[in-house]
């Protein structure tokens, strides 16, 4: 029995022994557990910053996208590369100087589409690599005839040489206009998806071709109206109407009636 | 039509070269959608 106190304090040993490692494994468990929702705040961070910036690199990629588009089809117009008298311009060193800011422009934008990585997809870098292509060739062929003859205006030059000018415009501009043209297209198909009807309205009827694949135009200038639609989307700047538009009849001004109490009969 | 199409309040859309077509038509390009 002498040794009974000696098993004692064995015992209790044993039991603050037992207390710590409970205590120690309850810390570990506690620290295991704020890991772990640590690495969750973190992940759920990260989570958070790649969906802002894939957003951000979406944002981007769509006001690049329109900005491009601008570019081509606004220059494309108010210049009237596409027009069938730009052969008529007898300063062909300023339609040279022209074709080439364009094409640097275009460039720059269809670069800029390229760092998105959607350039396969992307309708806006389909155009403006077509009409980057275009303004090459054309530039290829008209930049030695040009450097043939400095300072001389085009009615000066020689029969073969404007001939040759002539002929490399017109692929120039039935490939950028075929370009512009699929924009169309596109705009038709994304409004059919979307379970509407769409209509082409164009300055004549016919049809335009859009890269071997012709538009119908469905109403001219003439004959569209407003209550046709429930809304309208501005392709560009097209030109004025082929056919004269019936005059504008000014409305007539409507009297306005007499406001106020009506009077009663025998009242005066 | 556009000036047509604006009073009727439909809605108008358009890029590059429209903002030169609706200011021809009068109609303002900044006004509410």
């Amino acid at each position: 029995m002498s040794d009974a106190p000696g098993w004692v304090g064995i015992g209790m040993s044993a039991l603050v022994f037992g207390v710590g490692l409970l205590d120690k494994r309850r810390q570990d468990r506690r620290s295991d557990e704020q890991e772990r929702k640590q690495d969750r705040r973190f992940e759920e961070q990260e989570q958070r910053q790649d969906r802002r910036f894939s957003e951000q690199e979406q944002r981007q990629e769509v006001r690049d996208a329109r900005q491009a588009i601008t570019n081509i089809v606004s220059y494309w117009t108010s210049r009237q590369l596409g027009t069938e008298w730009v052969v008529n311009d007898m300063n062909r060193e300023a339609l040279l100087a022209s074709v080439k800011r364009w094409r640097e422009v275009l460039a720059a934008d269809r670069a800029r589409l390229v760092t998105h990585g959607h350039q396969g997809t992307s309708r806006a870098h389909a155009l403006a690599s077509e009409a980057v292509d275009a303004a090459k060739a054309f530039l290829q062929t008209v930049t030695p005839l040009v450097d043939r003859h400095p300072g001389v205006p085009g009615n000066v030059w020689n029969e073969s040489d404007r001939r040759a000018l002539e002929a490399a415009i017109k692929p120039f501009q039935v490939r950028t206009n075929e370009a512009v043209r699929k924009l169309v297209r596109a705009l038709q198909q994304t409004v059919l998806d979307a379970d509407m009807v769409p209509l082409v309205i164009a300055p004549a009827g016919g049809k335009l071709d859009a890269g071997g694949d012709p538009i119908t135009v469905q109403r001219t200038f003439a004959t569209a109206r407003s209550i046709e639609f429930d809304a309208l989307v501005l392709a560009g700047a097209p030109g004025p109407a082929r056919t004269p538009l019936p005059p504008v009849t000014p409305r007539p001004v409507i009297p306005r009636r007499r406001t106020g109490p009506r009077p009663t009969p025998g009242s005066g | 039509m556009l000036s047509e199409t604006y009073r009727h309040g439909k809605e108008l859309g358009g890029w590059a070269g429209a903002e030169d077509a609706l200011q021809a038509a009068g109609v303002p390009t900044d006004a509410p959608a």
